[in-house]
């Protein structure tokens, strides 16, 4: 156990966050190895964000453990934690609202440094810059002088120069349009491939999701649903709502696009207050049977390894129920 | 690696401030008569034409444009001119030491209730028990104790203003402690005072400048309000509300004389209102997109 | 055959403190009966403010020239009796957030009732019952029970259910749906485009769609009008311009969104150097120059205008070749 807890950047276990009578977050468990790019999927609701917001301790957890390189840091103290600050970093979905307005760029980059009492912070400021594709004037600019694409720069420059061990990358693309979008998506991809760092990787977006995760969790309503390996999830998912969410994804291909059939689940999403008893997803799911609506099922590994669904009715060889319509209905 | 992308050109947040201030024709006038009143109450000692304080009964009553009293005497032949400008003095004194009282005490009081919302309670219920207070008894009462000056009638008033300083930096300071910025701090390691000085406070600073230059004219008539009582500046120095209050008495003889200082009251806080609000809607970084 | 609508050559401009601002420029279109047009572009194309325009919705700030015919009438200078004769009830117009769209202290029912009752002239019973058919058209189950609901006690999804509805109340020939789907989530914008989609079967609507979502243009698009810094470069059928795009800004478009199945250790999202140009005015060239990795002197010192045809682009150096997106 001791052996395996070094290789493993995150470890959360049976991760609760409840506020008040909303049950945000109920029963994650997530592992991400040393290096790797697990993706945290799910809609609005879900409460992949707050899981997040956890795991680097802007939330103190209701239950569970999180621990970040073998250290558990589910209760520490914002003293204890300065100590082990190495080990995460944040960036935001909102390119505004995560730079602070009246701090220069070279400001904003070097905190994190100047917090930790280093020394040399210009020019290791203007290396982050150049890591992150943004010339060394930059650092004299004021964040409003900037571009979305350029700001979300300077956010991953900050997040980086500390060399985290980790990345919490909540909703990092969202606010950013298609083509600025891209660019910032390759530069995570570059960054990951020559820095190392194990990354979470929040998102809604699941073509994003395919481009950069070696892994993907998907979530619902405050539990995970289903996880394992990319090319499993997106090729053959088990659980009906993992099916759903990729069916319902619109493909940027008009031939193949009116090929598919999105699962069309019904609007009303259940309130993380009253959640549904058994599988939280039979109120949505095409072919609950009466034991979802009752049991709550356990997650376990099916087919190959690390592949593991919350669902009854996925045998444990991984075949199981296929919500999605027959494909090739021309529309 | 990416390529580096272009930058737009540099654009100033406080030039645009200032641009925007210089192009409003109100907020102009306002900043001007500001600006004499300024410097008419400082350098009174050289530019008023009499002592303010220098009875001459043989010239009382004089009506304004009488040689050498351009804006009349009063009923003890005291020059009126002479007296609103060191009246300005005591009133700007009073406008600026009440404020900075409030500033003092409301600034930390609104950060501290904004950002721990353990004594966010505690603070917020003594600021509803000082609003719920009456004005005029707490400066009876500090008077009583203390002794009625300037000094103490701007403590009082300062005390008034308290509870609306807090608020709005407690408002601030919930909407800023919000923001991602203040998280990725957070994140980093920072301590709750680099948060509170570093980011909470700077950001704050256009509301509270704000508030407080809508804070001095209200101590301003607050002090004509106390002086007039007798429970401010004491006589025989002049304060716009103690010229008020002498003249009452000969209003119907000598108009001028209470008509010249409340005049100056009405000019001076609406330029203070003025320039607050226009700064207010320069500040707004909001009102800057199309 | 006449389009429903047709925009011709339609500037806009905006007053600011900063100056005048060109949003639109020259903008030409046409939606024939029953068409899908999609507008698609990044911020600050254009594609909100040609929509508005098209509407009559735009800020008094704003200067609009050229024109738009709607069924043969022309909405721009028209008076307001005649725009609004023609507004919400021959164009409909839902918003990215149906939230703000819909009046929280009245219920869905009163809300659809009132637009009947007053552009039709329904008496209440009539209304009463036409919303509660509008309502099983948009796919809200239960219609009956939800047409007593108060905005609050719907989910997004549902509420962009009830805009839709309000919008087609009065059966108008063209609907503009701007973002319609930006702020849901996947599992229930793909039940808001079946919608639109239904829309036009049964009801014949022409829509004029305003995304920056590639998906959805796949989706639902039967044309594609692609818009750059006020301009429109290209426009084409749908399946001709994600396979044969010629706009060297449609091209970079269509790599930059991540395809099914690509990695980012064996592809790698083509990527627009620069920024989007902020115009006071508009110039005598391409705006998509300095950007343009095809660019030389005829794209900065003169315009290109759209081709003639069915594909049409403006670009003096249109990309022939076989493009692998």
């Amino acid at each position: 156990m001791e052996s395996s807890a070094v290789e493993l950047a995150l470890e959360v276990e049976d991760l609760v966050m409840h506020f008040g009578p909303v049950r945000a977050v109920d029963g994650v468990t997530l592992r991400i190895k040393q290096g790797s790019v697990v993706a945290l999927v799910g809609e609005s609701g879900s409460g992949k964000s707050t899981v997040g917001r956890c795991i680097v301790r802007l939330l103190e957890p209701t239950d569970g453990t999180v621990q970040l390189a073998g250290v558990d840091i589910t209760h520490l103290s914002r003293r204890q934690l300065r100590q082990h600050r190495r080990n995460v970093s944040i960036v935001f979905q909102d390119p505004a609202g995560s730079l602070d307005p009246r701090f220069t760029v070279g400001d904003i980059v070097g905190e994190p440094l100047r917090l930790m009492r280093r020394k040399d912070i210009p020019a290791k400021v203007r290396e982050a810059l150049r890591r992150v594709g943004l010339r060394p004037e930059v650092a004299q600019r004021a964040p409003h002088e900037l571009s979305g694409g350029q700001r979300q720069r300077v956010s991953i420059a900050r997040a980086l120069i500390s060399e985290p061990r980790l990345l919490v990358a909540d909703e990092p693309t969202s606010a950013l349009d298609v083509s600025v979008q891209a660019s910032v998506l390759n530069l995570l991809a570059d960054l990951q491939r020559d820095l190392g760092f194990a990354c979470l990787f929040i998102t809604h977006d699941l073509s994003a999701v395919e481009y950069l995760a070696d892994e993907v969790a998907v979530m619902y309503l405050g539990q995970l649903v289903e996880q394992g390996p990319r090319a499993r999830i997106f090729g053959n998912p088990s659980h009906p709502y993992t099916q759903a969410l990729l069916s319902a994804a619109p493909v940027p291909d008009p031939a193949e696009q009116r090929a598919r059939r999105p699962v069309l689940l019904g609007d009303d999403l259940p309130s993380a207050i009253d959640p549904p008893p058994g599988c939280r997803f039979h109120t949505r799911c095409p072919v609950a049977v009466d034991k979802c609506r009752t049991v709550v099922p356990v997650t376990r590994t099916i087919g190959e390894a690390g592949h593991q669904v919350a669902c009854h009715l996925v045998n444990d060889d991984g075949t199981g129920p296929d919500v999605r319509p027959t494909k090739g209905v021309a529309r | 690696m990416a390529v580096a992308e272009a930058i737009a050109p540099p654009r100033s947040n406080s030039r645009r401030v200032v641009r925007r201030v210089f192009r409003n024709p109100l907020a102009l006038t306002g900043l001007a008569v500001l600006a004499i009143a300024v410097i008419l109450a400082v350098f009174a000692n050289w530019l008023a034409p009499h002592e303010p304080t220098q009875t001459n009964l043989g010239n009382a009553f004089a009506p304004p444009g009488t040689a050498g009293y351009l804006l009349g005497t009063d009923d003890l032949g005291r020059d009126v001119l002479s007296r609103i400008m060191f009246g300005l003095r005591a009133s700007l004194h009073v406008g600026i030491l009440a404020v900075a009282f409030s500033l003092v005490i409301g600034v930390p009081l609104g950060l501290i209730a904004g950002y721990f919302r353990t004594v966010d309670a505690l603070i917020s219920r003594l600021t509803d028990l000082v609003l719920a207070f009456p004005f005029l008894i707490l400066a009876v009462g500090l008077a009583a104790i203390r002794g009625a000056s300037l000094g103490n009638a701007a403590i009082a008033i300062g005390i008034a203003q308290i509870p609306g300083m807090i608020r709005i930096v407690r408002s601030e300071t919930l909407r800023l402690k919000s923001l991602d910025f203040v998280a990725a701090a957070v994140v980093e390691g920072a301590s709750d005072a680099w948060v509170l000085g570093r980011h909470i406070l700077p950001n704050a600073g256009s509301a509270v400048i704000v508030q407080a230059t809508v804070g001095i004219p209200a101590a301003i008539l607050g002090e004509a309000v106390l002086s007039f009582l007798g429970l401010g500046i004491q006589p025989p120095a002049p304060s716009l509300g103690t010229m008020l209050a002498d003249a009452q008495q000969f209003a119907s003889k000598a108009p001028w004389a209470a008509v010249m200082p409340g005049v100056a009251i009405m000019l001076l806080t609406l330029a203070f209102n003025i320039v607050g609000d226009s700064l207010r809607d320069a500040l707004d970084p909001k009102a800057s997109r199309r | 055959m006449r389009p429903v609508l047709a925009v011709k050559d339609l500037s806009v401009t905006f007053r600011t403190e900063d100056g005048r601002l060109s949003a639109v420029d020259q903008v030409s279109f046409e939606v024939a009966d029953g068409e899908v047009l999609a507008v698609v572009g990044e911020s600050g194309c254009g594609k909100s403010v040609t929509a508005m325009s098209i509407a009559g919705l735009l800020p008094r700030t704003a200067t609009v020239d050229g024109s738009v015919q709607l069924d043969g009438t022309e909405l721009i200078g028209a008076d307001k009796r005649t725009l609004r004769s023609i507004r919400g009830r021959e164009v409909a117009y839902i918003f990215q957030e149906p939230m703000t769209s819909l009046n929280p202290v009245f219920t869905v029912g009163h809300q659809i009732s009132e637009v009947l009752r007053t552009h039709i002239g329904l008496n209440r019973q009539a209304a009463q019952a036409r919303a509660i058919e509008l309502l099983k058209l948009v796919g809200i189950p239960s219609a009956e029970r939800r047409i007593s609901d108060y905005p609050h006690q719907l989910s997004g999804g549902m509420r962009q259910r009830v805009m839709i509805a309000m919008a087609v109340a009065c059966d108008p020939k063209v609907l503009i749906a701007d973002e319609p789907t930006t702020a849901l989530d996947v599992t229930i914008q793909a039940g808001i485009l079946d919608v639109l989609r239904g829309l036009r079967e049964r009801l014949g609507t022409s829509i004029v769609l305003i995304t920056h979502d590639l998906g959805v243009v796949a989706d639902l698009a039967d044309r594609v009008a692609v818009m750059y810094a006020g301009r429109v470069v290209e426009t084409a059928e749908v399946h001709e311009i994600f396979a044969k795009p010629q706009h060297p800004y449609t091209v970079g478009l269509l790599g930059a969104s991540p395809a099914a199945g690509r990695h980012a250790e064996t592809h790698r999202l083509s990527e627009i150097p620069g920024l989007v140009p902020v115009l006071s005015e508009q110039p005598d060239a391409c705006t998509f120059a300095d950007r343009c990795s095809r660019a030389d002197d005829s794209c900065t010192t003169s315009q290109p205008e759209l081709t003639a045809g069915v594909h049409r682009v403006a670009c003096w150096h249109p990309v022939r070749e076989a493009v692998e997106v």
